[in-house]
């Protein structure tokens, strides 16, 4: 449950940068996102 | 004990069991079902409850204590105060509670609650202490980051083979709601 209350804040937080990245930025955004939070996931 | 807005408490009660119907409740406690399906799912603020039928208690010596009746011990941790809890209870539980409560000796019937708040508080133990599992959260953003945790999952297996503008426009598709 911890991880997933530390999830939920990253993902916000990611949320928020992606709202203005163009499809290319997403895409390596979400990667890295991915592979920071895998614990998480 | 209030924490980011919400009441957390708990409440442990000790509640002797009628004589002869220990089986009856050992039965109804292994029948209920846990987790999400538990009944105490439906009062949204529980974090968990624990029933426990004690049959004997531990003495001086190895022995057991005499003269102890078989008791229900209850134990919950919630985010409301412990008076609506217990209101929430006889509400949203009633036939369970008619059914495990009532097999305790005094118990009034969920049909009054202030009786069952009365009662229940009377059999109030005082734990030495709590183990909070999440104590800086309440159940709703336990809930809600848990089932966010799930969404995220789900869309990262879905997108996995997507180019970026595929990905962006799977992206761009979703509603995350608010999230936690």
């Amino acid at each position: 449950m911890r991880s997933a209350l530390e999830l939920g804040q990253s993902f916000e937080r990611f949320r928020r940068e992606a709202a203005d990245l163009d499809a290319d930025a997403l895409a390596g955004a979400w990667r890295e996102f991915l592979t920071q939070e895998q614990l998480n996931l | 004990m209030r924490r980011r807005g919400f009441n957390r408490e708990g409440l442990a009660a000790l509640l002797p069991v009628l004589d002869g119907r220990e089986d009856e409740l050992g039965e109804s406690l292994e029948a209920m079902p846990a987790g999400r399906a538990s009944p105490f799912a439906r009062i949204a603020s529980t974090h968990f409850a624990r029933l426990v039928l004690l049959d004997e208690f531990p003495g001086r010596n190895g022995g057991t204590l005499a003269d102890m009746p078989a008791c229900l011990f209850f134990a919950a941790e919630f985010d409301i105060p412990v008076a609506g809890y217990l209101e929430a209870l006889c509400a949203l539980l009633r036939d369970e509670a008619d059914a495990i409560f009532g097999t305790c000796v005094g118990y009034p019937g969920a049909n009054v609650p202030p009786l069952v708040t009365d009662w229940m508080l009377r059999h109030r133990v005082r734990p030495g202490f709590s183990i909070l599992g999440n104590p800086e959260a309440s159940v709703r953003q336990v809930v809600d980051s848990l089932t966010l945790r799930e969404r995220i999952i789900a869309f990262a297996l879905e997108t996995r083979s997507l180019p970026p503008v595929a990905l962006k426009d799977a992206w761009d598709a979703q509603d995350w709601g608010t999230a936690s």
